[in-house]
């Protein structure tokens, strides 16, 4: 399931908090000033009305020829239209005035006897209508009060409490960004300085800020867990180093032991004949292991030092192969060369370099019978070397594990192979990695295993 | 988290409809306590009078057909009318409702009934002194116009004649048949009547 981060997380709930706390607010407002300016607008309304109703009574009982004059004069002043029942029958006072449905309720009421207001909306507009009976007079007077200036008004209201509620949110939202930076921040270092610790960057610590004291805790802790680790693996290696050490020189008294041993062969009993040559076998292997446990010791203590020269790659790798071959026997793997590498320059330290290669071909020659070929390839700038081997590959789910140290793969376990030191393939990457270059395991295309480095270029001969 | 975006959007919505809708109407008139109704508008008399009513009678005033000729049409007047008020209606002209079904009037819009009274000594006779928008009519406008009123005063009373003057100048009508008279009398325009 997606899951958004932790800051957008933060800044919606500010966002759609603020929304809600204006909306809400907003709306209390809304719904009270419309009260309030509907009640005052209508109350002001119906008492104009009784005085108007006055003023028509007074002229239908002292001057009703008027009374045309007169509902002219009032319509214009109050800026309402008046309609008049006298006896049943409307009066068309101006031939100006629009015909006017009032409602039969209204009628009703005014028939009743009762005063009646209307808030309605006919068409598209919207009418407060008081009707008010005139016994005195046999008169009904319909006042019709346009509220179009109300909701005018009101359309106006909600404008400014929606901008002042956008307004709220998109601070509130700027708000969150604010909290949610500061809040995160700390989290962000945190996972920056794990990502470096695990790419192998040991000195990494995170810087004491003055955040908070939950933050200067996670911080020292932190901190404090590193050094702690760093510590352990000092120490390991340390003792990975002094046991290497402490083994070489015993070791080297028992390979002289078994070359002295080998030089007189020929007068021991078959039985320990064949004692000797595995006892030889074993010693060597045991050699090879302290050899490479010592020299990932320094890798690891930062001891290995770099004799880094601007060498052409092409010529290099011929050297290396060629090299390699000679001390391992069998015939010698063709190298192939893009012709726009053939004078491109790498930086790299010889003796590292030659180990990479020598590894990865030795490595071919226990598991895949043999390297088929050496092929550097240009690659966005770099220079990929695929060292490829004509055996039965490497399983996916194997090809990140092969570079651990002591992994044993599908193919160790087959009894038939030379068992090589388990260390061949880590000390590989670890050399690669000092050279800024980057080692993976993928298929050759002629199905085999293919190790692919990838080393940047310092002369590019265009 | 979804229940807070929930909360708002009800909120945001409820205020979208809300605002289609700003001022409520009414599914029905409210009505308005009596006791609140100031200025006595409902009390049966008309206040600070001595029980003054106004009571409305109808009547009828004489206006013109699509053939030119006089019909009666009826108007309400306050009870009883006098010949000023009926005068006056027969002025004003027909209804919206009139004109829609083709009646008209030969009276100018801008003629003013000055006076109406009876004539001392002629029972029956009124005399109406009119403004001078009547002598722009030609002839027989003018005794269509004279007829308006004569046949309207002689529904309320003056049955045997009217004595017209403008602007206090009396203004003798020169009938259809040549003659000149002074007291135009129904006898004189009856020909003008739709049977």
């Amino acid at each position: 399931m997606h899951r958004w981060s932790l800051q957008l997380r933060l800044i919606l709930m500010f966002g759609l908090g603020t929304l809600l706390l204006s909306s809400v607010l907003g709306t209390l407002t809304f719904f009270g000033v419309r009260d309030v300016l509907i009640t005052q607008q209508q109350q002001t309304d119906l008492q104009q009305s009784y005085v108007n109703a006055a003023l028509i009574r007074n002229t239908l009982y002292s001057a009703p020829l008027t009374l045309t004059n007169e509902v002219n004069s009032i319509e214009q002043s109050a800026d309402s239209i008046l309609l008049l029942n006298i006896r049943g029958q409307w009066q068309t006072l101006a031939p100006s005035i629009p015909f006017i449905d009032i409602s039969a309720a209204a009628m009703r009421a005014a028939a009743s006897g009762h005063v009646s207001t209307e808030t309605r909306m006919v068409q598209s507009d919207l009418d407060y209508v008081v009707g008010i009976p005139i016994p005195a007079v046999q008169t009904q007077v319909f006042e019709v009060w346009q509220l179009d200036g109300l909701e005018h008004n009101m359309r106006v209201l909600i404008f400014i409490i929606g901008s002042a509620a956008l307004f709220t949110t998109v601070l509130g939202v700027s708000g969150g960004i604010w909290v949610s930076r500061r809040a995160v921040r700390p989290l962000v270092l945190v996972s920056d300085a794990a990502a470096r610790i695990a790419g192998g960057d040991f000195a990494t610590r995170l810087p004491t800020t003055h955040a908070g004291s939950e933050v200067e805790q996670l911080t020292e802790s932190f901190n404090a867990m590193v050094n702690q680790l760093v510590t352990k693996l000092e120490r390991d290696a340390r003792f990975a180093s002094d046991v290497s050490h402490e083994l070489r020189s015993p070791l080297t008294a028992l390979a002289m032991s078994a070359s002295i041993l080998e030089q007189h062969r020929d007068e021991l009993a078959p039985a320990a004949q064949q004692s000797l040559t595995l006892l030889s076998a074993e010693i060597a292997v045991f050699q090879g292991l302290v050899e490479d446990l010592i020299e990932l010791s320094r890798s690891d203590a930062g001891a290995n030092s770099l004799t880094l020269e601007v060498i052409p790659i092409a010529e290099i790798t011929r050297q290396a192969v060629r090299s390699v071959t000679r001390r391992l026997g069998g015939s010698e793997p063709p190298v192939e060369v893009d012709p726009e590498l053939e004078h491109a320059r790498v930086l790299v330290d010889r003796r590292r370099f030659e180990r990479i290669i020598a590894n990865l071909m030795e490595n071919a020659q226990y598991y895949a019978g043999s390297t088929v070929a050496v092929r550097l390839v240009a690659h966005e700038g770099r220079v990929q070397i695929n060292v490829d081997d004509r055996g039965p590959g490497i399983a996916d789910a194997e090809r990140e594990h092969v570079f651990e140290r002591f992994y044993r793969g599908r193919a160790a376990h087959d009894r038939s192979v030379v068992r090589g030191t388990g260390l061949g393939l880590a000390l590989v990457r670890e050399h690669v990695k000092s050279l800024e270059g980057e080692i993976r395991a993928t298929a050759s295309p002629e199905g085999g295993g293919r190790f692919q480095i990838e080393l940047p270029l310092v002369e590019f001969p265009s | 988290m979804r229940r807070l975006f929930v909360g708002a959007l009800t909120i945001v919505s409820a205020l979208a409809l809300s605002g289609c809708s700003l001022v409520s109407t009414s599914s029905a008139p409210n009505l308005v306590n009596p006791n609140d109704v100031p200025l006595g508008l409902l009390d049966p008399t008309i206040p600070f009078t001595d029980f003054a009513q106004v009571h409305f009678v109808t009547r009828v005033v004489y206006m013109v057909d699509h053939a030119q000729q006089l019909i009666p049409v009826d108007r309400l007047m306050t009870s009883p009318p006098s010949l000023t008020e009926v005068l006056h209606y027969v002025a004003l002209g027909p209804t919206l409702a009139e004109q829609a079904n083709g009646v008209t009037t030969q009276v100018p819009a801008s003629l003013v009934v000055n006076e109406a009274t009876p004539v001392s000594g002629l029972v029956g006779v009124v005399h109406i002194d009119v403004s001078s928008a009547i002598k722009q009519l030609a002839p027989a406008a003018r005794r269509m116009a004279v007829a308006q009123f004569l046949f309207s005063a002689a529904a309320i009373g003056a049955s045997n004649g009217i004595e017209l003057s403008v602007n206090q100048t009396p203004y003798p009508l020169l009938l259809a048949t040549g003659q000149l008279v002074t007291i135009i009398t129904p006898a004189d325009l009856t020909y003008l009547l739709k049977p």
